[in-house]
């Protein structure tokens, strides 16, 4: 009787802790809704020439010498968005790294009521005081979208940009939904 | 109070599964148990997982009929009951103060131990790529991003900008084979201090272990939640609470609060040995040996539980070897005390000298007669929480009493002797009860001498909570002495001098007028 007794108090132990081990709890509140903003882009970058004195240069050896020195500086960029009309983020990105030279990075969760909304985003560079030659101007990569969007409940709403620099939207397609599919966040298919 | 709840624990456990199986005593060999239980079904799980399809790969397993599904949950369950049997043990260890001093690596390796055992159970539970597996990643990302560490978030990761790359499932993977490893590593120094560590519990334990793991692997298989996605909030997690406790409300506070209860409960397990260490003056000293006495027999070489003695060779000129203590493996449990027959070695006031001193003090006082049982044990074992209508002797640890205090007891007029020590796996000191039966009744060196009568001597194994196995054993011996009728002459007391008997030959006649 005692072993019985003793081997219905470990099951039930070990029940316990299978029951603990896989307990299905909401962590998040499945109702709200998010914007996020995500991406890596390499900016743009302008040079800082500065011409060498003479005298500096005969005191080089002759290959060592370079009348025009010129840093390249990654140009920060200004990022805003607005929801509805109402501005909810506004911020200047300078590259990040020890030596300011990393790609620039945007990354924001916004948390949105689910509906319909107007939703702008402008993510441009914040040009230096001195004249920036047209080609650098022409090519920076800039990022201007303004549209309406539809934030389900308990889905977020991600805004990106891909390699070619132009805005991209990922939202939670019912193929996407879990278990159904690959996901955006799954991984590479081989 | 948490100490009285633990012995009571132990008491029902003692009665449902005997001091031998109880899960309670056996909590550190269970989780090396569940440790091995886990390397097996990992093994078989390895072979099936994919890291081009994580997810695909575990749902896939846990569909398998015959064997993957349950290997899974067994796999699952066994972490479950690692971290179970941890925590009970690390409990039993604090409240028993077994932390500081020599023990303090035990302690230090084992807070590293179970550090090891979530960061391999959080990448575990990555690996499968599920609801619960991304809420990990991702407050793990979110947790690293407030480092210094990286020039941009880890966090972008897992907000589905982009596919989850490879690298990032075979550098998981990676960690979650490699940790096992450093696990193996930690155990080792964890018990390097011990004289032969017990890894696996008795193997009727053993099978019953694993037997329920199976038969509730089979009636409550793990099953596969849905795939992880980023853009889908507030998903239902299939939560585990032992490895994920926190992630609820660690998702809800502030990134430096996390940090903050993270360094504090480190910091906490890591300060034990010093906040338990007791003030130099109540300190027990170091065992010390007298040479003088030492006859270089090596049982308190062989008998002592931290491998703390070793054997040199004599100095004085009379050749062979004598025993030494290294006062900084030495924990003081006195065990040597007890297995050194001629009661050469000990810490300061614990010696068989001493021992044999106390209990000519105790028979002084109490004058027990020839009907009177005298109860021998430590106040940790069931004698400090309960009364009984006889005689108590305490001693500090009934492993290291010297055999000749049951011979003195005896001799000088008690009726019969019930030692009364902790269950063997729960000996404080390791393997003190264990060689005390072996000396009172197997012959074990240092032994209870022949011409002691073995039937009024009597050993019960009782937990703080035992009182009343403490009270039928008392109650038994008394019938057994019952039966024996009348009894030879108490022995003056002064007339017994067994010290003096148990000096080795080598001692000199000088040294001895000396004494």
């Amino acid at each position: 009787m005692k072993r019985a007794v003793g081997w219905l108090v470990a099951a039930v132990g070990l029940w316990a802790v299978a029951s603990l081990s896989t307990y299905r709890t909401a962590v998040d509140d499945a109702s709200r809704s998010e914007f996020r903003l995500s991406w890596r882009s390499d900016g743009t970058s302008v040079e800082d020439c500065t011409e060498a004195a003479r005298a500096e240069q005969e005191g080089l050896a002759e290959h060592m010498r370079n009348p025009n020195a010129c840093v390249a500086r990654r140009v920060p960029y200004a990022l805003w968005v607005r929801i509805d009309g109402e501005l909810r983020l506004r911020d200047t990105l300078h590259a990040p790294g020890a030596r300011g030279d990393r790609p620039l990075y945007v990354f924001a969760e916004l948390p949105v009521t689910p509906g319909r909304h107007r939703v702008a985003v402008d993510f441009s560079p914040v040009w230096p005081e001195a004249p920036v030659p047209p080609d650098v101007a022409a090519t920076a990569p800039v990022l201007d979208v303004d549209t309406t969007l539809t934030f389900p409940d308990g889905r977020a709403v991600l805004l990106t940009m891909d390699e070619t620099g132009a805005p991209r939207l990922r939202t939670p397609s019912e193929e996407s939904d879990p278990g159904a599919g690959p996901a955006p966040g799954a991984p590479a298919a081989r | 109070m948490l100490r009285a709840a633990l012995a009571r624990a132990d008491a029902a456990c003692d009665a449902l599964y005997g001091w031998r199986y109880n899960p309670l005593y056996q909590s550190g060999t269970i989780a090396v148990s569940a440790l091995v239980v886990l390397l097996v079904t990992g093994l078989y799980l390895l072979v099936f997982y994919r890291i081009s399809d994580p997810w695909g790969s575990v749902a896939r397993v846990s569909a398998q009929p015959l064997a993957g599904r349950w290997i899974r949950s067994m796999h699952r369950y066994a972490s479950d009951a690692a971290l179970v049997a941890v925590a009970v043990h690390a409990l039993r260890m604090f409240l028993q103060r077994r932390t500081w001093g020599a023990r303090a690596l035990a302690w230090l390796s084992g807070a590293l131990l179970v550090f090891l055992f979530f960061l391999c159970g959080w990448t575990g539970f990555v690996m499968v790529w599920d609801g619960h597996a991304l809420a990990l990643a991702a407050e793990g990302a979110r947790l690293l991003d407030a480092l210094p560490l990286f020039s941009e978030p880890v966090s972008r990761a897992f907000v589905g900008e982009r596919e989850m790359p490879r690298a990032f499932f075979f550098l998981n993977l990676f960690a979650h084979i490699a940790l096992p490893i450093a696990v193996g590593l930690a155990l080792w120094i964890h018990v390097s201090r011990v004289a032969r560590p017990t890894l696996l519990p008795p193997r009727p334990l053993l099978g019953g272990f694993v037997a329920l793991l199976f038969a509730v692997a089979l009636v409550m298989p793990v099953t596969a939640a849905p795939q992880a996605n980023p853009l889908v909030l507030g998903q239902p997690l299939d939560l585990d609470w032992f490895y994920s406790f926190w992630l609820p409300a660690s998702r809800q506070a502030p990134v430096a609060l996390v940090w903050g209860a993270f360094l504090a409960a480190t910091g906490l397990l890591v300060v034990v040995p010093w906040l338990t260490r007791p003030a130099p003056e109540r300190r027990p000293p170091p065992s010390v040996v007298m040479e003088r006495f030492c006859t270089g027999c090596e049982q308190c070489y062989e008998d002592c539980p931290y491998g703390a003695i070793s054997m040199v060779p004599r100095t004085d000129g009379r050749g062979g070897w004598v025993a030494r203590v290294d006062p900084a493996l030495c924990v003081s449990c006195g065990i040597c005390a007890g297995s050194c027959a001629p009661m050469g070695v000990g810490p300061a006031g614990r010696t068989g000298r001493d021992q044999l001193a106390a209990v000519r003090a105790f028979i002084d006082r109490e004058r027990p007669r020839g009907e009177d049982v005298v109860l021998v044990g430590c106040d940790r074992s069931a004698l400090a929480l309960a009364a009984h209508d006889a005689p108590v002797f305490t001693v500090p640890c009934a492993g290291s009493m010297h055999s000749s205090v049951v011979e003195f007891l005896v001799r000088a007029g008690a009726g019969g002797v019930l030692v009364v020590a902790c269950p063997p796996r729960d000996c404080w000191n390791r393997e003190g009860a264990t060689w005390l039966e072996q000396r009172l009744f197997e012959g074990r060196e240092a032994e209870l001498k022949e011409r002691v009568d073995r039937r009024r001597i009597a050993l019960v194994w009782a937990g703080a909570a035992e009182g009343t196995v403490v009270a039928d054993g008392l109650a038994t011996l008394r019938r057994r002495i019952e039966a024996l009728g009348d009894r030879a002459e108490a022995e003056a007391p002064a007339a017994i001098e067994i010290d003096l008997q148990c000096d080795p030959p080598l001692v000199s006649a000088g040294e001895r007028e000396d004494r």
